[in-house]
């Protein structure tokens, strides 16, 4: 854990930092922040608490800048417990204790790597690891004949950074029979008809890790989990972070409530019940049954609806022209019928919807839901989010202002999918459009931008650092009309985020009376140039009053 | 461990996956049958066939199960490969959207599953609709492309020119698949649990066990009683040219208390003694080219020879 500082009850504790952005229009800027029971009491210069009697002066953060604590409003809890397995991908990644894992690669690298963790192996316990990115990957093909070469005595599966591929070891297939005669697409061939030992999607990917009894459930629940979770939240200076799809089932509500009740919990949590699969009036029920036992660590209550799949994936649904390669449409996770009587259920029960679209003709499909639920049920302010919502062009941002429809997006992509995106999904036009931040603003919709982590390495900086440059690994500039100056940029990962979880009344920017939730930095993200936001380093956090350096 | 037989139901929302199912539930002739579905809402069980509730779980008093998908797919599917004893088929209904040819996938993969078939419902009530939606036309289109036989359901719901209609639709989007229309909803669970041909890829035409002409259409007839038959009366019966009929089988209780079971396809025909089977009641099933056979006059003749 980060060495905590409980503050004492009653406390006035003046913090003095080189620089204090606030994201409030009345007093954008501060040098000085009095905190008192977990909570902001002041905001102004070096006699901010004076009115308010006796203080204790900390100037730990005195060359730091200090920013509201981030919201990651799109993440999942396996971001901590997945550093449970050995990390094998291509970027630097820092854990959840704060080391940084150098990327690979290489053939020779991801063996040594390998290695070096079997070691510490018991005999025949398999080994598994993740973030393998093949896009990015030097020589041939990722399959068995590497892998092999790491071990041939026990199963060995590298999850991909998609999570929808994995490549195994010799023994590891012969775990699931796989040879030859094996007919499921998935299962990857050599040109000799025998498995490579690669294995796409999860109906492939399963009868493997049935067998090396591999639960990603697992690293999404219990106390581990959550307080790996809450770790890396602290490394990337976030202080809120939703868990965008949990299944909440009671025991996991108690797991949750003790661990983030400890003392030294550092992360404000925001579980979405995940609807999919439950009828839409038990859904409701059980939303409104989980926000009334929500404490100040742990917000229940919003809801998490999927409609599609994703883009390079090419299961999301596209609008009209399609993909440029000539896949299929992708696919619904619901029928679209079934989305729109959720949408309307939830809706009337006051619920707030998270909604997963990445492709525009799903972000359609919520909005015509939303508009249609609106007609029968004239709730205001339900802040309804699209998620990811990719695609949308000017005509849905538009649509979304008029419906009090608030999006939060996938910003991250841009450069880790940007280029795939223009070579391989929806070609340069459509390209530059996605994530289009800057019509999101213009239009008047209430943005928010994620990582989605693990999917993408969690960090604000580096999401606001895309949504700033819109560059990717290989020099392109996507849709430069698009945009965000970096103090937008910065709103998105802090008011705006809170704004779609309808927290903002508690976090998202310094101010009397909201939780004392500090992003603490190393340098000053409106003074570095706007092409190295994503390095400015990290030096902890306040959550609710609490210290948590790194 | 032999694996597990497993069937897929498709179709759109209210093609009437659930009717099939609950006629392969009701008729489960003993076969202890798994159903995968996505909520028991629409099951329309009898509560006296349910024995146990159990969460995600109904037991059946013939043995058969129905589970719940809940959110994870996979889970589901563990769940039942730990089952013990396990269940002797394995029928998974898939949602109105799912792309039955990569539901399948799991059932090509795992090595304690094989794939039987992918049968997928359409009603002739909806199904230009739901092929015109912009939502929904595109799934539709991609499920019958996976399809092993399509169902037909709720002819008896419009007229013949609609029929006509879905029939052309069908040759051009399921030309391989056999159909079967389902006169009331009913279908014999032989036909639908059988092997058939499988699509192993995408737009490939690699199927084997070709079991039917392409693109053939049938129609069913199916009785269940307790009354018994002469045994010369049911040989004559298996003899009895009847137009289109593809095949016909079933167990029967003769005047003299013993059971013989009975099949005939094409030309040929068979019947042997056999145990009485559980719960103690006569069935036949019948199967045929829909244009030539006639429920109605197998009807005619079975009913004539019952005593």
């Amino acid at each position: 854990m980060p060495n905590s500082v409980s503050e004492i009850q009653g406390e006035t504790v003046v913090y003095a930092a080189r620089r204090i952005i606030t994201m409030e229009p009345t007093q954008p800027d501060a040098t000085h922040v009095a905190v008192r029971d977990g909570r902001i009491l002041a905001v102004g210069g070096p006699d901010v608490a004076d009115a308010w009697g006796p203080a204790r002066r900390d100037d730990r953060f005195r060359d730091a800048v200090i920013l509201p604590g981030f919201v990651e409003a799109h993440s999942h809890m396996m971001t901590g417990a997945l550093w449970d397995y050995l990390y094998c991908g291509n970027v630097d990644r820092m854990d959840p204790d704060g080391k940084v894992w150098a990327g690979i690669s290489t053939v020779e690298e991801l063996i040594d790597r390998m290695k070096t963790a079997i070691e510490a192996l018991p005999e025949g316990k398999p080994l598994y690891c993740w973030g393998f990115d093949p896009l990015f990957f030097a020589g041939e093909r990722l399959n068995r004949r590497h892998l092999d070469q790491a071990a041939i005595d026990r199963p060995i599966a590298v999850m991909h950074q998609s999570f929808h591929l994995m490549t195994v070891n010799s023994q590891a297939l012969s775990l699931a029979a796989y040879d030859s005669n094996t007919n499921a697409e998935g299962v990857v061939r050599f040109p000799d008809g025998t498995p490579s030992g690669e294995l796409q999607e999860m109906a492939a990917m399963f009868p493997i890790m049935r067998r090396l009894d591999v639960q990603m459930q697992t690293l999404a629940q219990g106390e581990h989990a959550i307080r790996q979770f809450g770790k890396a939240a602290v490394q990337t200076g976030v202080t809120t972070a939703t868990d965008l799809y949990a299944a909440l089932e009671d025991a996991e509500v108690e797991t949750l409530l003790q661990v983030t009740a400890a003392d030294d919990y550092p992360l404000r949590i925001v579980p979405a019940l995940g609807v999919i699969g439950m009828d839409p009036n038990v859904a409701a029920q059980r939303a409104l049954a989980l926000r009334a036992r929500s404490t100040d660590r742990l917000r229940m209550g919003i809801c998490k609806v999927m409609t599609d799949g994703s883009i390079q994936g090419f299961t999301a649904r596209v609008k009209w022209p399609g993909y440029i390669n000539g896949a299929a449409n992708g696919l619904w996770n619901l029928e679209p019928d079934r989305l729109k009587e959720m949408v309307r259920v939830l809706h009337a029960a006051g619920l707030n919807m998270q909604m997963h679209t990445n492709g525009d003709e799903a972000s359609e499909l919520m909005l015509d839901a939303i508009e249609e639920a609106t007609v029968l049920h004239p709730n205001s302010d339900n802040r309804h989010t699209l998620q990811h919502c990719q695609m949308a062009g000017e005509d849905q941002f538009y649509r979304m202002a008029r419906l009090g429809v608030c999006c939060n997006l996938f910003a991250n992509h841009l450069w880790y999918y940007g280029d795939a995106h223009v070579e391989f999904t929806l070609g340069r036009d459509r390209a530059a459009r996605m994530n289009a931040c800057r019509s999101a603003l213009d239009n008047g919709v209430t943005l928010a931008i994620h990582s989605d982590s693990p999917v993408t390495p969690m960090g604000p900086l580096h999401v606001a650092w895309c949504a700033v440059n819109r560059v990717t690994p290989k020099g392109r500039v996507l849709g430069p009309n698009q945009k965000l100056s970096v103090p937008e940029a910065l709103h998105a990962v802090t008011l705006g985020a809170a704004r779609t979880l309808k927290l903002d009344r508690d976090i998202g920017s310094i101010t009397p009376g909201k939780a004392a939730d500090f992003a603490v930095l190393g340098d000053d993200p409106l003074t570095v140039a706007p092409e190295a936001l994503r390095d400015i380093a990290v030096l902890g956090t306040v959550q609710a009053g609490r210290v948590f350096t790194r | 461990m032999m694996p597990i037989p497993v069937t897929l139901i498709a179709g759109y929302l209210g093609a009437g996956k659930t009717t099939v199912v609950n006629s392969l539930l009701a008729e489960a002739n003993g076969l202890r049958i798994c159903v995968l579905v996505n909520d028991f809402g629409e099951i329309a069980l009898d509560e006296d066939l349910i024995i146990n509730r159990d969460g995600d779980t109904l037991a059946l008093s013939n043995g058969c199960m129905c589970c719940t998908i809940g959110n994870d797919f996979y889970a589901a599917i563990d769940r039942i490969l730990r089952l013990d004893p396990r269940p002797e088929h394995l029928v998974i209904e898939t949602s109105g959207v799912a792309d039955p040819f990569k539901v399948g996938q799991i059932a090509l993969a795992e090595p304690d599953l094989s794939l039987q078939g992918i049968v997928v419902v359409v009603d002739a009530v909806n199904f230009e609709a739901s092929l015109a939606d912009k939502f929904l036309g595109e799934t539709l289109k991609t499920q019958l492309a996976s399809a092993g036989m399509v169902v037909i359901t709720k002819t008896d719901l419009v007229n013949e020119a609609v029929v006509e209609t879905l029939r052309s639709h069908l040759a051009r989007l399921a030309p391989e698949a056999p159909r079967l229309v389902a006169d009331l909803g009913r279908v014999p669970s032989d036909m639908v649990l059988e092997p058939m041909a499988i699509r192993f890829k995408r737009g490939g035409h690699d199927g084997h066990d070709h079991l039917h002409d392409h693109g053939a259409e049938y129609r069913t007839w199916a009785w269940r009683g307790d009354q018994r038959l002469k045994a010369d009366d049911l040989e004559a019966l298996l003899r009895l040219p009847i137009d289109g009929l593809y095949r016909l089988k079933g167990i029967v209780q003769l005047t003299d208390g013993t059971w013989r079971s009975f099949h005939r396809a094409g030309a040929q025909q068979n019947w042997q003694s056999v145990q009485p089977p559980s719960p103690k009641r006569g069935r036949a099933v019948a199967v045929g080219l829909a244009d030539q056979f006639d429920p109605v006059e197998l009807e005619t003749a079975f009913s004539a020879i019952l005593v």
